[in-house]
């Protein structure tokens, strides 16, 4: 490293690049900055090697250790973690957010392995949901207030998302004791809730420091909205022709509250985050539950349902260019050309049983692929810039 | 103290009282109800994550098919006796009074976890059919079962195995085990 320092002030100090004063200046600013890598290395290799001989000696001997003993360092290394983020939080982070979210990380997957391991000490066993939501509502405000990375923010985000489908899969009822389900408007209600990160994370950009978690988190929630929205879109023909007439989870019931808790994340999202994007987020929101209210209608005919599918992405790419997303314009224009790829299959069930049919759709798979190339193009926004 | 350095102390101190807290309640419910004996299978061999734990079904004392063999119960149960004996065991039905009530989740085969070695001891002891498996469990007052540990005494002559019942009750030959000694040489 020095060497070619050197080497190369040398050949710049001779070329004329650089006259010998400022070679000079550089390298006593080097010589001052310089940072022991090799040192480092060492010491690295070492704390690996220490770390992993305390893993294995606990693994080795796990079963000779009482579970209340494994329960008290478990939880003490909680403390100490938590302690770590309490005293050095700020000066981790000025030397590498990294650090800080590393930390951060631990604290989450020690938290969430404890109820594991309770489970395993006291031979109990529950439902996915209940260890999620409680290590949500315990460590939810501390990754919220201190994380700063997508990692955290899609954390608590699949947290969420992962309570939420557990709990609408069923569980056995505690008092009679057999398997149940919600209820189809239970399940709509509680499936829907986590898009309402979207509006937790405009509130919480309000709070300094908190914009660039905020807008993480607003982002996943509106990522989840409108991916229910499309799978509301795309489950209309598939489950749609049951014995009874219909799928109960289409019924007006369940759609008007999954539209109502949609709404109540666009006007959230609408007060509170009033940019540009914010007003594009929230009509990607609504527009989301316009499309929910009408996959009702839609069940069962394959033209309705792909306009719709086709209809919100679209409005996905309206209001990205508005809000001046460029990615999510792109993604936008690959979903509807996906979709129109898809159509045509779906319309012709045949195609691909004559040569004829084959070289059509692949001719207008190309053009499809090729308009969307154009269009993601041409129209996107400009990059992002971050808020 | 400012109030974001407050928030802050709570942030951190929330997820330690609230383990803590949950460790405690757990360790409470652990000592609820009464301890009782039941005659347990082995359940699902196969299972390729196993290791420390063992997966047990409860064959319910009582519980029998129409030819009189001991059957598994989905259902939930409902048991009598002094512990830790059971006397009676009857399904229940909803609204049926009970005392000793297991719901249909304890029904279900259960999760015993245990040290790799003993798992993997209970595991061959419970695929041996000359041997009768014994669950000790606590019946929480919910419902719940917590499996406490799982014993093994020689199988008495009138007490045949599920397996064997059943295959008695159908007149099947038991599968003879090949002889090893060589007294049917192959030709």
């Amino acid at each position: 490293m020095a060497a070619m320092n050197e080497r190369k002030l040398k050949a710049w100090v001779d070329g004329g690049v650089i006259d010998a004063e400022a070679a000079a200046r550089i390298r006593t600013w080097e010589a001052a900055h310089a940072r022991p890598l090799a040192l480092w290395a060492v010491i690295g290799i070492g704390a690996l090697a220490i770390g992993l001989g305390i893993v294995l000696v606990v693994a080795a001997n796990w079963d000779d250790i009482p579970a209340m003993v494994r329960l008290g360092i478990h939880l003490a290394l909680v403390a100490a973690a938590l302690g770590l983020a309490w005293w050095q939080g700020d000066r981790l982070r000025d030397r590498n957010p990294w650090i800080e979210e590393g930390l951060l990380f631990v604290i989450g997957a020690l938290g969430l392995s404890f109820f594991a391991h309770l489970g395993q000490a006291y031979q109990t066993t529950s439902p996915l949901w209940q260890p999620l939501l409680t290590w949500l509502a315990l460590l939810g405000p501390l990754l919220l207030l201190r994380g700063q990375s997508w990692l955290t923010a899609l954390a608590l985000m699949l947290a969420m998302g992962g309570a939420a489908i557990s709990y609408a899969s069923g569980g056995y009822d505690t008092l009679d004791g057999r398997w149940s389900g919600p209820s189809p408007d239970e399940v709509a209600i509680v499936t829907s809730l986590p898009l309402l990160a979207a509006g937790l994370g405009a509130l919480l950009r309000l709070s300094p420091g908190r914009e660039v978690m905020g807008l993480r988190i607003e982002q996943l929630g509106m990522i989840y909205a409108v991916g229910m929205a499309s799978l509301m879109a795309i489950g209309i023909y598939g489950w749609g022709s049951g014995s009874d007439g219909g799928d109960p989870d289409y019924g007006a019931g369940p759609l008007g509250l999954r539209a109502a808790v949609l709404l109540a994340g666009a006007a959230i999202v609408f007060l509170v985050h009033r940019a540009a994007s914010g007003k594009a987020a929230a009509a990607v929101l609504a527009g989301a539950a316009a499309i929910v209210l009408l996959s009702g209608p839609a069940e069962g005919q394959t033209a309705f349902a792909a306009i719709l599918f086709i209809a919100l992405w679209a409005g996905v790419a309206a209001a990205s260019i508005h809000g001046g997303w460029r990615a999510t314009f792109q993604v936008a224009v690959a979903m509807v050309a996906l979709r129109l790829i898809v159509l045509s299959f779906e319309f012709d069930d045949d195609l691909l049983g004559s040569g004829l049919g084959l070289i059509a759709s692949g001719v207008m798979i190309l053009g499809v692929a090729w308009a969307a190339v154009v269009i993601a193009r041409r129209y996107a926004p400009p990059r992002e810039a971050s808020a | 103290m400012t109030r974001a350095a407050l928030l802050r102390l709570g942030a951190v101190l929330l997820p330690l009282a609230g383990l803590a807290g949950l460790w405690l309640t757990t360790d409470r419910t652990a000592s609820q109800g009464q301890v009782w004996l039941a005659p347990v299978e082995g359940f699902d061999p196969m299972d390729r994550l196993q290791g420390h734990y063992v997966r047990y079904q409860i064959v319910w004392p009582g519980i029998v098919d129409e030819d009189g063999s001991p059957r598994w119960s989905y259902e939930p149960v409902c048991i009598e006796g002094r512990p830790p004996i059971i006397t009676e065991v009857i399904e229940r039905q909803p609204g049926m009074a009970c005392a000793n009530p297991v719901n249909a989740q304890s029904v279900e085969p259960g999760r015993f976890y245990a040290s790799l070695e003993r798992a993997q001891s209970i595991e061959r002891q419970l695929a041996d059919p000359k041997l009768i498996g014994t669950l000790r469990f606590r019946l929480r007052p919910d419902g719940q079962i917590v499996p406490l540990d799982i014993s093994f005494a020689p199988r008495p002559a009138n007490r045949p195995s599920r397996r064997q019942a059943a295959d008695a009750a159908r007149e099947i030959e038991p599968v003879v085990e090949p002889a090893s000694d060589g007294s049917d040489p192959p030709r």
